[in-house]
């Protein structure tokens, strides 16, 4: 009956209503997506997506940079609450674990003025790790070709829609962030990447802490700025640098730094955070003005890891238990 | 120029605008000529002289045979038409070939192997000049008296770098009469170009990843693994060449003019005799007209014919080996199959008919994989994993599984749209999703760039 109504309609006229009405569609869909900018902006990438979540914090003090080894491994709430503990001073601080899987150092660099320019922000723990340093950079954080084809001019010209500039954000697996961005921000630490976790954060779950936690166990190796120098692969002395000027980018807005390596299972010999990347570690402290944690050394018990990289939830509640310890000290030393 | 770069919609728009605005047939014959040498020069203009010589020689050759009939003429151009192809694809495959066969018995000749550079498209517009040329000897078709419209039938820009091979009967006739605008014809036009570019786009350039993770290390995967990494190249090279094949009759209609559609839901098909009658139809035809029956066809020796004919195909597809084995493979089991027409336990009910799918469906796959592998030892390596023990599993991507499987359903209902304007006649509101859809999956997903791998035919 309805295609019978359709074929009565001239072609022409069919032919204008299709196109106006996709065209109605597009105008439409650009109005929305510039309105909801940041949204949109923040689905389009994790990094986008977690920066954009922390700003729906009303306060954060200890902020997490890194790879999925720190956004698994550390939950803010438990190591604010055992920084309160620690040193009462601290008591009522607020953390967010803004780390993302798959960060490099092209993205943390990337990343980094968003949150230095934001109010509040008394300490920031980045990882230092294997994949941070080794990481391809991601298509967000390429700026755009460089090239100056036509065909790059017209890319430019069309990323002017905000419909162009944010449409990764309508992939399948970054449509799955808007739920978070919309509803569960104010309530989650950033540690929390699966459905159920958010919900329940949501929820006002909180996280078990650590109840049979053994500091001599979690003490981790230091590097100081007082290291002595080290000779560096040629590799590695560019990573340092970059470390370094990342570091002073955020003490120059008067945020406290210091670097964590994150655990390793005992299994996983020989890892490059147990082995070749010490002197990193080293230089990185000395350049960059700033302490390096190391966890990797320590002799981690298999029950605390879900793989040979990555903390489950008991291995979170002990290492952000153990994480307090340092960044208490950090804030003592002001 | 690719169909999903910008820079390409960029010609296009301005292109189609300004042929429906200009009142006479000639300067729209000029515009697209010109629209056709820009679109193929655009990467690598120095091709563009091939492709003009080419034009000249095949267009006084068909004059010359319109008047003669000759058939020393007819295999002379063939043949240069042919050896262009042969020099460009071939050369360096027989040279390094015999280079290696006389090394076996110990002969160090060193022929030299000359550098691979294949122009865009010439094993298609090849093709369809060499048909061209049989059709005009054959009197199936006047050698065409005008060199304008000559060279629009050879470089139509839609047609001209990866098809569909159209014939000179089916499109010369288009060119000689005064085009109308047909607003239908426009509008399926539109949907067609729109659901193409989503298949490219949203569907191969995903699948892609997969696949090519998939043959990139066959010897790590597991037998689950290689086993969905074919199913994802197999989807992959179906939704490409489907896709561009879909683009170039869309962009045709845009001017006005009609392309065969070159597929078919080929993995529908329940024999491998089907499966080409459905597979990139336009070449199936080709061979079928050009090759099969010229050799004897069903009248004489026609198990024979059909291995001869598909080991072409394979050649024709690349200058390698698994793409000779390839051909082999399809060319017997073609031959088997006209043997046994149908097996008794495959009764002709629904059960029978789908049982008979999936083994053609993954008879085809098993094939693809000599299609995929760079050589015949990484196509070993892959049988391997699919075939041989250690049989185990592993997980399987959820955004594999679920691409696999919604293109697998919707591909049915997508085709159904495509032909006999259909699109056009569903609902506004229809219409309006399908569209949305498949812009939905080209605003998302575009940004790959995969080139369309029957650029490289």
């Amino acid at each position: 009956m309805k295609t019978r109504r359709n074929q009565t309609i001239p072609p022409t006229r069919r032919l204008l209503a299709f196109v106006a009405g996709l065209a109605l569609l597009l105008c439409a869909l650009e109005f929305l997506v510039r309105h909801r900018a940041a949204l949109f902006e923040g689905a389009s990438h994790r990094a986008l997506a977690k920066a954009a979540m922390s700003e729906t914090h009303p306060r954060v003090d200890v902020l997490f940079l890194g790879t999925s080894r720190t956004q698994d491994g550390v939950s803010p709430a438990l190591v604010t609450r055992a920084l309160g503990e620690l040193a009462p001073a601290l008591e009522g601080f607020h953390g967010y674990n803004a780390a993302f899987t798959g960060s490099s150092l092209d993205a943390l660099r990337s990343i980094a003025p968003r949150y230095q320019t934001r109010q509040g922000i008394g300490a920031v723990i980045i990882e230092l790790s294997d994949p941070q340093i080794s990481n391809d950079p991601s298509p967000w954080e390429q700026a755009g070709p460089t090239s100056v084809t036509f065909e790059d001019k017209l890319a430019r010209q069309l990323r002017k829609l905000a419909l162009i500039r944010y449409r990764t954000a309508f992939l399948t697996d970054n449509l799955g962030r808007l739920p978070a961005l919309l509803l569960f921000a104010p309530s989650l630490g950033g540690w929390e990447t699966r459905g159920v976790d958010q919900v329940a954060s949501w929820l006002g779950r909180k996280e078990p802490a650590a109840t049979d936690f053994d500091p001599r166990l979690w003490t981790p190796e230091v590097f100081t700025p007082s290291a002595p120098p080290r000779k560096l692969t040629a590799a590695h002395d560019i990573v340092a640098t970059r470390l370094a000027d990342l570091a002073r980018s955020f003490m120059d807005h008067g945020i406290r730094v210091a670097f964590a390596v994150p655990p390793l299972t005992r299994r996983w010999q020989p890892a490059p955070e147990r082995d070749e990347m010490r002197p990193l570690f080293s230089e990185v402290a000395r350049r960059g003005g700033c302490e390096v944690w190391n966890y990797a050394a320590l002799p981690l018990l298999d029950d605390f890891s879900r793989d040979s990289s990555h903390l489950n939830s008991r291995g979170r509640a002990h290492w952000s238990r153990a994480l307090a310890q340092p960044i208490a000290r950090l804030f003592e030393g002001r | 120029m690719l169909f999903n770069s910008l820079a390409f919609f960029a010609l296009l728009l301005p292109t189609v605008a300004l042929y429906w605005s200009l009142p006479w047939q000639k300067g729209r014959l000029w515009l697209l000529l010109a629209a056709s040498l820009f679109f193929y020069g655009y990467h690598h203009w120095p091709s563009v002289f091939l492709l003009l010589s080419t034009i000249g020689f095949n267009f006084i050759a068909g004059r010359i045979q319109q008047r003669r009939q000759s058939w020393p003429l007819l295999w002379a151009v063939v043949g240069a038409n042919l050896s262009l192809l042969f020099w460009f694809k071939y050369a360096a495959f027989i040279a390094t070939n015999v280079n290696a066969a006389l090394a076996l018995v110990g002969v160090s000749l060193d022929v030299p192997v000359p550098p691979v550079f294949l122009p865009l498209g010439i094993s298609f517009f090849t093709f369809q000049v060499v048909a061209y040329q049989i059709d005009v000897h054959r009197r199936e078709i006047e050698a065409e008296p005008s060199l304008l419209r000559f060279a629009v039938f050879k470089c139509f820009f839609p047609q001209l770098i990866a098809g569909p091979i159209v014939r000179a009967k089916a499109l010369l006739p288009q060119l000689r009469d005064v085009i109308r605008f047909d607003a239908a014809g426009f509008h399926q036009g539109l949907w067609l170009l729109l659901a193409g570019l989503a298949l490219k786009i949203g569907v191969a350039d995903v699948l892609a990843q997969f696949a090519d993770e998939a043959f990139r290390a066959p010897g790590t995967l597991t037998t689950i693994g290689a086993w969905t990494g074919l199913y994802a190249y197999a989807f992959q090279l179906y939704a490409d060449f489907w896709g561009y094949s879909t683009m170039a009759v869309g962009l045709a209609a845009l001017f006005g003019l009609e392309l065969p559609l070159n597929f078919d839901t080929p993995y529908a098909a329940t024999s491998l005799q089907d499966f080409w009658r459905r597979w990139h139809i336009t070449l199936s035809v080709w061979f079928r007209d050009h090759v099969y029956i010229p050799l004897g066809g069903n009248r004489h020796r026609p198990g024979l014919n059909l291995v001869l004919t598909m080991m072409l195909a394979g050649l024709w597809h690349g200058a390698g080996w698994p793409f000779v084995v390839w051909g082999l493979g399809h060319g017997l089991w073609l031959a088997l199959e006209r043997r046994i027409p149908s097996l008794p336990f495959f009764t002709d009910n629904r059960a029978g008919r789908f049982l008979r799918l999936v083994l053609v469906f993954h008879g085809v796959c098993l094939l693809w994989v000599l299609f995929r592998a760079p050589t015949l030892a990484a196509a070993g390596e892959y049988f391997a994993r699919l075939l041989s023990p250690p049989f185990n599993s592993s997980k399987v991507p959820s955004a594999l599984a679920s691409w696999l499987v919604v293109f697998a359903l919707a591909q049915q209902s997508v085709a159904w749209t495509l032909v006999d304007r259909r699109f056009v006649k569903l609902p506004l509101k229809a219409q309006w999703a399908l569209a949305s859809v498949a812009i939905y999956l080209i605003l998302a997903y575009a940004g790959a760039k995969v080139d369309f791998i029957y650029f490289n035919f």
